[in-house]
């Protein structure tokens, strides 16, 4: 079982770079990084709910579940 | 050299663990030149301390201002064993450089442990690591010391006779036993409950790493 953080998609769609994102939402490159590259193990409310304020999305288009082998 | 904030028993411990570390690697080179010593017949003989229960029929013991012989049958004292033929003094000296080595072992580790300590960085995975090696020794240590001691029990007994006096390993039974578990077994099994216990926090700290 895998969560899935599409960030890139959605940065791709909004035209928007990872750079600009952290300072929209107050979160460093490398902690955004971890995330795009799915490495996170947890992430905090207030990161999903700044997130998706800041790519005008809902939780559901910014993680997706992906069962093994999928 | 960077502690860990403003602690300064972590500079207390850096000092103390350095000075056991060199204090031991000392030790273990001065055994190991005794022990060469020894083999090419150098050195005086080996004294190991005993007890020696005396049969009351034969032997009258006087303790002195404490009341005199009655009840005493049993003084305490040392055995010296002189005879190079028995290879008993090579093997003394070769059990004490073992404890040395299984000494040099554990201070090598804890040494590591708290050097880790002064660089910030407590919860390190190879810290675990490095208390279960020490409290598996400790364990085995404390394991080891009654077989050793049945041992040479059986070796004294067999071999040292004379009519009315038993000789026993130093220790007694209850002392052994005693010496089993504090110096091995107990400290060993809290030194890995405390393994158990800095593995969850570096669990912990990881997934904390990891949380964004």
């Amino acid at each position: 079982m895998t969560i899935v953080v599409n960030l890139d998609r959605l940065l791709l769609d909004r035209d928007m770079t990872l750079t600009e994102l952290s300072g929209r939402v107050g979160i460093t490159l490398s902690n955004l990084s971890i995330l795009k590259t799915n490495k996170a193990r947890a992430m905090r409310f207030t990161t999903l709910e700044a997130l998706c304020r800041a790519l005008d999305c809902q939780p559901g288009d910014l993680l997706e579940y992906v069962a093994d082998g999928g | 050299m960077k502690v860990l904030g403003n602690w300064p028993m972590a500079m207390v411990l850096r000092v103390v663990v350095e000075i056991g570390w060199w204090v031991h690697v000392i030790g273990l080179l001065i055994a190991v030149v005794s022990m060469f010593g020894t083999f090419f017949g150098y050195g005086g003989p080996v004294a190991t301390p005993v007890g020696f229960e005396l049969d009351p029929t034969i032997y009258e013991v006087d303790a002195g201002f404490l009341g005199g012989a009655a009840g005493v049958e049993a003084v305490t004292g040392y055995l010296r064993i002189g005879d190079p033929a028995l290879g008993l003094d090579l093997g003394f000296q070769a059990w004490a450089l073992f404890g040395l080595v299984i000494g040099l072992v554990m201070w090598y580790h804890v040494r590591a442990i708290v050097r880790s300590f002064t660089a910030g960085d407590v919860f390190a995975g190879d810290n675990v690591r490095r208390i279960r090696i020490v409290a598996i020794i400790l364990v085995g240590w404390g394991l080891l010391q009654p077989v050793a001691l049945m041992a040479w029990n059986i070796f004294l007994s067999s071999t040292v006779v004379t009519s009315g006096i038993a000789v026993t390993p130093g220790p007694d039974t209850l002392g052994g036993l005693v010496r089993m578990v504090d110096g091995g077994l107990f400290p060993g099994l809290v030194l890995l409950v405390l393994a158990e216990v800095f593995g969850r926090g570096s669990d912990l700290r990881e997934d904390q790493r990891l949380t964004v």
